[in-house]
């Protein structure tokens, strides 16, 4: 079940907001994880227990961590036994398939192994749930109630597409948390932003990006491979900030503060800067439970490379089992590499306009990784678009993506800087607040239902992070 | 205060809006068809153990969901109006091409289907393999499709080169067997003037009208004389028909029944041609995808001309499974099997007025053990008769 469709808007959502606002404050959170378990099961029937044992066995892992906290060495070997049941169980499902095909291509053997399904959101909860365990060990108390620990890790607007919240962020709101219609109220508007950021510019980039990229490189002129990648660039932004979004918003409708996911990526002047504003959550877990654990900055120089490599390695293999995301992982910890040995102090000279530039040709070529079956695709792409094949600058198809879909063009160009931030701080305090909160009231609506027709004509709207 | 005021407005609204669409669509009865989109849609899903287990349960209420949300139609509807705003010579809404608001076109392909085409190719080869015992001749007939025929409409950025591309690779890669006749009825088609050319096809649908068929069916008919060793006659010429113009009742072509009929198409008059004298068929049987069988022409062809409004189908003939047609008065004496699309419905007739036996099998429909009934109905001739932008569908053989 996604966000941004019927049967979610009209009738989970409602359901789960009956339910859970007539139920006595016990039994809150119960409810609240019936309902997550049943969104989980939507898309998972079988995989729910899997779910259900992974939360069991945190549990466990929890309470044994509590039991030996003040014995070191049984403490850490706990620790490491869950860090390792918890990657298997990841690796098992994500990374058999690719585990075997490497040993065939090293040891030239043919072992087979059927293709595994992937359980939806099995990267994300299995990263709520080392925290759990990781944060335990680091004395915050374990959660003696294990419905409230399942809550914790199966909460449904974050369950399959996070952001990925550490268990210290949201252990108190667990057990005390207000409803307020103020909070409802922001989370409706939270909520309404990432539904259209979601179905009126992610889901229409989508159909240029998918359109453009399954032609083959040398098939299309420079422009049309400017145009597929820079659809692709969109897409990936607001398809996935618009369901942290959507996520968030659902969160304080139940009242829990959830953190947030993207701050403006595309405006970054350095790939570092860029790494603090995209997918702040996952960047937040890997430097707090991988980074720093292994001396982040604070140890020899060649051992800060070394950490920043391991990062951005398991950055880009956590986001896919095959060598093109781990190739996308280790191109980032390269360029963060080159700006931490100087090249940074270079760019924070430079013209703001060539820092831009900078940044997004490099997210560019970096997503064209991202979005390629392999390596041979990814190479001949970009160098259709750097006029590296030979093919025309320009042909038809390219103008027909320009002339059709120019305003989403300019759409996701305005929703990717802070424009309306910037409009909305000229405008308060220069007219009346009741005019201000009317306006406002109308705006947010009239984008509600222009939203709604848009999904409702839309029959195919996947959310591409479902997979990780 | 106003704030407090502001955020229960925001809630009240937001519950409001979503509980009322929900229970909106539970208490609404079930729809069964969408005429928009030419469907059956999904009811409410029966629940079984297995199929919760398996996930079925829950993507079929997902569907049942979108299919039945009250107000869908009113939804589709204004998006489709808002798309229209935004033309100014041409625009694309839901992939079809909106010209001068008159104009309703296929959006062009983008791409080379050449796995897909490769795969039609050779359910050619299998059928060829299949009657090669019977010493049937077998001709390719490629129909214009208005993407090419009359690319001249479409502004410069839509006259993507892909179309002729998958044409030319698919009729090139047919030429190589001699043993198949290919035959092009775009190339007479290319000869008229634009103008006029413009005159053969429904604005607002997306099938060539009787002008347009008419023609074909003379290609048809000629060029097959010229290259089959079997078969020689001349088709029959306008002068030898009855016209007659349907002016009252709307027309709902395809394009605009996907764009809820919100382009103005009382442009759009079709034309029925009936020989002076009547089709001279002694027998005829057409079997029906609900399992009727029909005896008499008029049953099947230009059945609904009574009965606005019209559409193609209704006009011409719907798609079936299966018909014969005996002509006992035919120059010849030969049994004649047609594979086709919804391009044929116009003129069948009038091709198997020239043949003594005319089987004419639409192969999405057809149920039957296809390798087995060509095992053991011989034929003399084998016709596909093909629109040249369908080149990868279920009406080719073996593709299903």
């Amino acid at each position: 079940m996604v966000f941004s469709s019927p049967i979610f808007l009209f009738f989970f959502l409602p359901l789960s907001l009956l339910c859970y606002f007539f139920s006595p404050w016990k039994l809150k959170n119960i409810v609240l994880l019936l309902f997550s378990l049943l969104f989980y099961a939507w898309g998972e029937p079988l995989y729910v227990f899997l779910m259900l044992f992974s939360i069991l066995m945190n549990y466990f892992y929890g309470i044994y961590l509590d039991k030996y906290s003040e014995k070191t060495k049984k403490k850490k070997i706990i620790l490491w036994l869950a860090i390792i049941s918890n990657v298997l169980l990841l690796g098992y499902y994500k990374y058999a398939n690719f585990f075997v095909d490497l040993i065939n291509q090293i040891l030239h053997t043919t072992y087979t192994l059927e293709p595994i399904p992937l359980p939806l959101g099995i990267s994300f909860y299995t990263f709520h749930a080392m925290s759990y365990v990781i944060d335990v060990y680091r004395n915050r108390n374990s959660q003696k109630n294990l419905f409230d620990l399942a809550l914790y890790i199966t909460i449904f607007p974050q369950l399959v597409a996070g952001p990925i919240i550490r268990y210290h962020i949201i252990e108190d709101q667990l057990k005390k948390r207000k409803l307020q219609f103020t909070q409802f109220a922001e989370g409706v508007r939270v909520f309404i932003i990432g539904f259209a950021k979601k179905t009126l510019i992610a889901n229409p980039m989508g159909l240029i990006a998918d359109a453009i990229f399954s032609k083959q490189p040398d098939e299309m002129s420079t422009l049309l491979a400017w145009i597929g990648i820079f659809a692709y660039t969109m897409q990936i932004y607001f398809d996935f900030s618009g369901y942290s979004q959507m996520a968030i918003g659902l969160g304080k409708m139940f009242g829990f503060e959830f953190p947030i996911n993207f701050n403006f990526p595309y405006i970054s002047r350095s790939i570092a800067e860029f790494w603090r504003r995209w997918h702040m959550t996952l960047g937040q877990w890997f430097r707090d439970y991988i980074y720093i654990p292994l001396g982040g900055g604070r140890v020899s120089e060649w051992k800060v490379y070394r950490n920043l490599f391991v990062v951005w390695m398991l950055t880009g293999f956590w986001h896919g089992a095959s060598w093109t995301f781990i190739a996308w992982g280790l191109y980032y910890g390269t360029l963060i590499s080159i700006e931490r040995m100087g090249f940074a102090k270079v760019l924070v000279k430079s013209w703001p306009p060539i820092q831009h530039l900078y940044v997004i040709i490099l997210v560019m070529i970096g997503w064209v990784f991202f979005r390629a079956d392999n390596f041979p695709f990814a190479f001949s792409y970009i160098q259709t678009m750097f006029g590296l094949q030979d093919t025309p600058l320009f042909d038809p198809q390219a103008k027909y993506y320009i002339v059709q879909y120019k305003l989403y063009f300019v759409a996701a160009i305005i929703g990717s800087i802070p424009f309306f931030d910037w409009i909305k701080e000229k405008i308060v305090g220069h007219i009346p607040p009741v005019a201000a909160g009317i306006l406002s009231y109308a705006l947010y609506f009239a984008l509600f239902i222009e939203t709604m027709i848009y999904m409702v004509t839309s029959t195919y709207n996947p959310f591409i992070y479902f997979r990780f | 205060m106003f704030n407090k005021i502001i955020s229960v407005l925001f809630t009240a609204t937001f519950l409001l809006i979503t509980f009322v669409m929900g229970i909106g669509t539970l208490l609404a009865p079930d729809r069964k068809i969408s005429e928009a989109e030419n469907r059956t849609l999904q009811t409410f899903p029966i629940f079984s153990p297995t199929s919760l287990l398996t996930g079925q349960f829950f993507k079929q209420l997902n569907a049942y969901t979108s299919d039945q949300l009250i107000g869908r139609d009113e939804f589709v509807k204004t998006y489709e109006e808002q798309q229209l705003l935004t033309v100014n010579r041409a625009t694309v809404v839901n992939d079809i091409v909106v010209v001068d608001q008159q104009w309703l076109l296929q959006k062009p392909a983008d791409r080379l289907y050449k796995t897909p085409m490769d795969k039609a190719l050779e359910g050619i080869q299998k059928m060829k393999g299949i009657v090669a015992p019977h010493r049937t001749e077998i001709h390719y007939v490629s129909l214009p499709f208005p993407i090419l025929t009359l690319r001249h409409l479409y502004p410069s950025y839509l006259q993507f080169r892909e179309p002729m591309q998958n044409k030319d690779y698919f009729l090139t890669e047919l030429r190589k067997d001699k043993t198949i006749k290919v035959i092009d009825v775009a190339e007479p088609f290319a000869a008229i003037p634009e103008k006029q050319r413009e005159t053969m096809y429904f604005y607002t649908d997306h099938h060539w009208n009787m002008n347009g068929a008419f023609l074909g069916y003379q290609s048809i008919i000629r060029e097959v004389s010229n290259t089959s060793a079997i078969f020689r006659d001349a088709p029959l010429t306008e002068n030898e028909m009855n016209k007659q113009q349907l002016s009252k009742g709307p027309f709902i072509g395809s394009w605009n029944r996907q764009l809820n009929n919100l382009i103005d198409a009382s442009a759009d008059r079709p034309w029925v041609y009936k020989p002076k004298g009547g089709f001279t068929f002694d027998q005829i049987q057409v079997w029906t995808t609900e399992g009727k069988v029909y005896d008499r022409l008029e049953n099947i062809y230009g059945a609904g001309i009574k009965y606005p409004p019209y559409q193609y189908s209704s006009i011409y003939a719907y798609d079936h499974p299966k018909m014969e047609l005996v002509n006992k008065k035919a120059s010849n004496r030969l049994h004649v099997l047609i594979f086709k699309d919804s391009y044929t419905n116009t003129i069948f007739p009038f091709i198997a007025q020239h043949f003594y036996k005319t089987t004419i099998i639409d192969l999405r429909y057809y149920k039957e053990n296809l390798e087995q009934y060509l095992q053991d109905h011989p034929y003399n001739m084998i016709l596909m008769l093909y629109n040249d932008s369908n080149f990868t569908t279920p009406t080719y053989p073996f593709l299903k």
